[in-house]
């Protein structure tokens, strides 16, 4: 779930601050592994699954979202997998995201196999590949997922190619938490993860996590300040992520999109009619994006979902364990609807809420393999607002145009600032030439309009660049009272040198319309 | 208010400070040797202020008390002059004359932020010997001055300083710019308020320092003889505005967008704070081509007979009063034509965020633990340097994008900072930096419209965030005792503050 969606905390989307604290959470920290033995051990050691643990071997090329007609740099780069049924490694998104190479190794093979991202779910950090050799898979038999997640305390293994050696290796903890958290690799979606006290150090990413020989979850994260806290994502996610790829095409999680108010205020209750007891919460915000638009409204009290009471504090029981309602909004695929019993007007009536997975432009999501849209005009470089560009420009925030794109990717939705476009569309560059000498003071302005039209998105803002008005370009940007003018004629002429001279490929790339 | 984007003047002190760093040098003099303070001293007198402000997150107490020194000088008998920030928020101002240890206790007349000066009134048996300075009619640039202050011997402490160059600067912890000498002196000045003399005459008063560079911004006789004429009139009128934002407009494309036919000179009006003269007066993308009779260039400085090369603002804050109607030769829509503009003392309460310089005792209400305020400028900086990272994204957007912008007038941004804790508001406690659109179910346009409310209804029993579409209630049955545990357990010693002398 997006957080600030089903929460009570109310808390807003703010990239940047969910990115600070993502940012530590990936970052290596010191542990011990478990001494190897010789290769070929895991069986003899009692851990025939450790066979099935492969070594992912890739080259990764990050997008330039300040210059971005540019690849950007590449890195290379090993983390863990582990074989499925169907021939196919399941590991991390964030192994193989922006991916331009991928190799893969088992155990006691010198050989280094070829293989593709066959799905990929950058909400839930999973990606299934496939290796085309299929002597590959030969002598690997599959894991087998356990039916049940483990209790607290219960002693679980983890596997995988951690930093510090070449072999396997394993390291053993206890189950410390299983709780709801932010997966840092789309640093915005919110699911359930397995906290254990065992190392998990970069390498270890996309290794088995085992418990009674069966593979109970994924490792994917660390804490950096913290000692021995790493994250696992438990199999519920990888089996929702599995069912979703079955149909071959991956949907990714719906949204059910809304915020509430916890029920335990006396007031509140009485003034929503809750009802006498403990049970039901109320509505306070409704995402125009979210499946619960149109069906679900502001001042609605929930009282159920499938049947389960929803306690004043957005908990359901389930199997004895209090549970947030939106972990079974968690286990429902695209296209599955919810019921919810609610209390509207003094009036109680049952809805089914279908749910769907938009393609919702205003959360600021990291961005994997997808290539930056830009437009250049006069040498001034447009490009649609990403968590990647927030991030680049992150330490300028004290600036008042800065501040506001922080502002506009945070409150899209909530301040309206969402309607009337498609994707907000920024000045993010200079290229200095004369003909744009006193541009300066708009770069990072949100564009509004150019040349009276209105931007709904980036290919507006080469449209409206063909209609000059007289010969100028007129460009207005929120916020600002001032207009940014530009010589039209000037800035074609100029158009080719400039981007000559910054060593610009092409004028646009607008990838596909929004 | 006026303000610039760019800082044209900046770049063109350098070559002057180096050429006067080399002369000195060349010299081998030091300044110091012809300073004679036996001349000045009776006028020098220490200042000790005990300043305490108010805690902007928890407005009902206040920061620990701090302390203060600096410099005020004597101009008239039993009135000291010294900087409005050396005074701000002080409890108790003390004076010490040199080679004594003795101090009295001074109170503040008047203080203000928009010429960052204040004046203090001693009682007559209180200092010794006193001797009054007056303020020079003009200075010349060429001029030698002399500053004075302590030494750690309290004996008085001369050095010689020379003024590089005279702009329009802003004043320390303000928003607001004046007129100011920057001056190159040997003293490590060691307090601000120190007094400089020229020929016998009250030249200005430090007002900044810098002891790596050895300078500092001096505020000049012309502003101080004008602060203490307005003193003494029955109502002290103050600094002069227009209420209008400025941008250079040196862009050839832009001005000939705008039809500019003047090849050279005119500023570009961006924004004017409604309720002002300029808003009267202006409209969207006018270009002021002259101001008050003089020409603007492009960066917007004209040719001042006394100082020459200076930004425009000194003809309104340096020449002119409030209530002064003054000239303007604008371009509008390609033509030049002629407006009046009422010019006024900038009121703070027309902005929608204001800015609350001096840290005034923020008006709160804390009924039922809901915690609700104006959004100031203050309480935003109250949350560390780096404030507009630690604060809601939303209201710091407010203030750096919005702030002269208020949708209609008196309109201010109603915020709940936080919530205190206890079983009547149990189930909201999380909220905070929340924007509140209603009271008691009806619209607010302000604190005072909550107060009005408060007054009206006798409680506040629920409020209304905006994007949250429901109201947060409270128990109006139990307000009373909710009301008395949260001023007990937290020592609120009052519900709300309301400070009627504001409105």
């Amino acid at each position: 779930m997006r957080r600030g969606c089903v929460t009570s905390s109310r808390g807003k989307y703010s990239p940047l601050r969910t990115n600070q604290r993502l940012a530590s959470i990936v970052t290596t920290l010191a542990a011990l592994l478990v001494p190897m033995r010789p290769p070929g051990s895991a069986v003899a050691a009692g851990l025939p699954i450790g066979n099935a643990v492969v070594k992912i071997y890739f080259t990764q090329q990050r997008e330039d979202y300040s210059l971005p007609w540019q690849a950007g740099p590449t890195f290379g780069g090993t983390g863990s997998g582990f074989v499925i049924r169907g021939r196919r490694i399941l590991t991390n998104a964030h192994i193989v995201s922006d991916a331009r190479f991928i190799q893969v190794r088992k155990l006691n093979d010198s050989a280094q196999y070829s293989a593709r991202v066959e799905f990929i779910g950058h909400d839930c950090d999973l990606a299934v590949l496939t290796v085309a050799d299929r002597n590959f898979f030969s002598g690997l038999e599959p894991v087998d997922f356990a039916q049940e997640l483990p209790n607290l305390n219960d002693e679980v293994l983890v596997l995988g190619y951690p930093l510090g050696g070449t072999r396997l290796s394993v390291t053993r903890g206890v189950v410390s938490r299983i709780d709801y958290s932010v997966y840092s690799h789309s640093g915005v979606d919110q699911h359930l993860v397995l906290q254990v006290d065992a190392a998990i150090n970069p390498g270890n990413s996309g290794g088995p996590v085992v418990f009674k020989g069966k593979v109970v979850g994924l490792a994917f994260q660390g804490l950096a300040w913290a000692e021995n806290i790493g994250y696992a994502i438990p199999f519920p996610v990888i089996q929702h992520f599995l069912d979703d790829i079955a149909d071959s095409v991956y949907h990714g999680y719906p949204e059910i999109g809304l915020e509430f108010i916890a029920g335990r205020n006396p007031a509140l209750r009485r003034a929503f009619q809750l009802p006498e007891g403990t049970t039901g919460i109320v509505i306070s915000y409704i995402d125009p994006f979210g499946s619960a638009a149109g069906k679900l409204a502001v001042g609605d009290a929930l009282l159920s979902i499938d049947g389960l009471p929803i306690a004043q504090d957005g908990t359901v029981s389930l199997g004895g364990h209090n549970v947030h309602f939106a972990e079974l909004l968690e286990r429902k695929q695209w296209g599955a609807s919810v019921k919810f019993e609610i209390r509207r007007g003094g009036a109680d009536r049952k809805v089914l809420v279908p749910l769907t997975n938009p393609r919702d432009p205003f959360v600021y999501r990291n961005l994997y393999d997808e290539r930056p849209r830009y437009f250049v005009l006069g040498g001034l470089v447009f490009s649609q607002l990403t968590r990647e560009y927030l991030r680049t420009v992150e330490r300028l925030r004290s600036d008042e145009r800065v501040q506001q794109l922080f502002y506009y990717s945070e409150y899209a939705k909530q301040d309206d600032l969402y309607k009337g476009r498609d994707e907000f569309v920024v000045l993010i560059r200079r290229l200095p030439h004369p003909v744009n000498t006193y541009a300066d003071e708009f770069v990072n302005g949100i564009v509004e309009s150019v040349n009276g039209i209105p931007i709904r998105n980036l290919s507006d803002v080469k449209t409206a660049a063909a209609k000059p008005v007289g010969n100028y370009h007129v460009i207005r940007f929120a916020g600002l009272s001032q207009e940014l003018v530009l010589d039209a004629e000037a800035s074609a002429r100029s158009g080719p040198e400039i981007l000559a001279e910054y060593g610009v490929p092409a004028e646009f790339y607008l990838g596909e319309a929004p | 208010m006026t303000c610039s984007i760019a800082d044209p003047g900046s770049a063109r002190a350098r070559p002057l400070i180096t050429a006067i760093f080399g002369l000195l040098l060349i010299c081998g003099e030091t300044p110091n040797s012809r300073a004679t303070p036996e001349k000045h001293h009776g006028s020098l007198v220490e200042i000790t202020v005990t300043y305490q402000e108010y805690d902007q997150i928890f407005p009902w107490q206040r920061r620990p008390p701090g302390l203060r020194r600096g410099y005020g000088v004597v101009i008239d008998t039993g009135q000291v002059l010294t900087t409005e920030t050396l005074l701000r928020n002080a409890e108790l101002v003390e004076l010490r004359q040199a080679r004594r240890g003795e101090k009295v206790r001074a109170t503040i007349a008047l203080s203000d932020p928009q010429c960052n000066l204040g004046l203090l009134n001693v009682p007559p048996q209180g200092l010794a010997d006193l001797q009054v300075a007056s303020p020079a009619e003009s200075i010349a640039t060429s001029n030698k001055l002399m500053v004075l202050q302590f030494d750690q011997d309290s004996e008085v402490q001369a050095g010689s300083a020379q003024i590089l160059e005279v702009g329009v600067r802003p004043l320390p912890r303000s928003p607001f710019s004046l007129l100011a000498f920057t001056v190159l002196t040997d003293l490590n000045v060691n307090g601000e308020g120190a007094p400089v003399f020229v020929d016998g005459k009250l030249a200005g008063i430090m007002i900044t320092y810098n002891s790596n560079t050895r300078t500092g911004n001096m505020l000049p006789s012309k502003i101080i003889r004008r602060f203490i004429a307005d003193t003494k009139r029955p109502l002290y009128r103050g600094m002069a505005s227009a209420g209008f934002v400025w941008s250079p407009l040196v862009d050839p494309v832009k001005r000939a967008y705008l039809n500019v036919q003047d090849k050279s000179g005119g500023i570009l009006i961006v924004k004017c704070l409604p309720g002002t003269g300029a808003a009267e007066a202006f409209q969207p993308n006018d270009v002021v081509l002259q101001w008050d009779g003089f020409n603007l260039d492009n960066l917007g400085y004209y040719e001042d007979p006394e100082f020459g090369r200076l930004a425009f603002p000194h003809l309104i804050g340096g020449y002119r009063e409030p209530g002064d109607v003054v000239p303007v030769r604008v371009v509008r829509q390609g033509l030049e034509t002629n407006v009046n503009v009422r010019l006024q003392r900038y009121e703070d309460d027309l902005a929608l965020v204001p800015e609350n310089v001096i840290g005034e005792a923020p008006e709160y209400i804390a009924e039922g633990g809901f915690v609700i305020r104006e959004l100031d400028a203050r309480y935003l900086f109250a949350h560390g340097n780096d404030w507009y990272q630690r604060v809601d994204s939303r209201l710091v957007h407010a203030y750096m994008t919005r702030k002269f912008s208020p949708s209609r007038p008196g309109e201010r941004i109603v915020i709940l900072t936080a919530v205190l804790p206890d079983r009547i508001n149990t189930g909201y406690e999380h909220f905070r930096q929340e924007i509140v659109t209603h009271v008691n179910g009806r619209p607010i346009l302000n604190l005072r419209d909550v107060f009005k409310i408060l007054d009206e209804d006798g409680s506040l029993y629920s409020i209304r965030l905006k994007d949250c579409g429901i109201d947060l209630v409270l128990d109006k049955r139990e307000l009373r005792a909710a009301n008395a545990r949260l001023t007990s357990a937290y020592r609120l010693p009052a519900l709300h503050y309301r400070n009627l002398s504001r409105r």
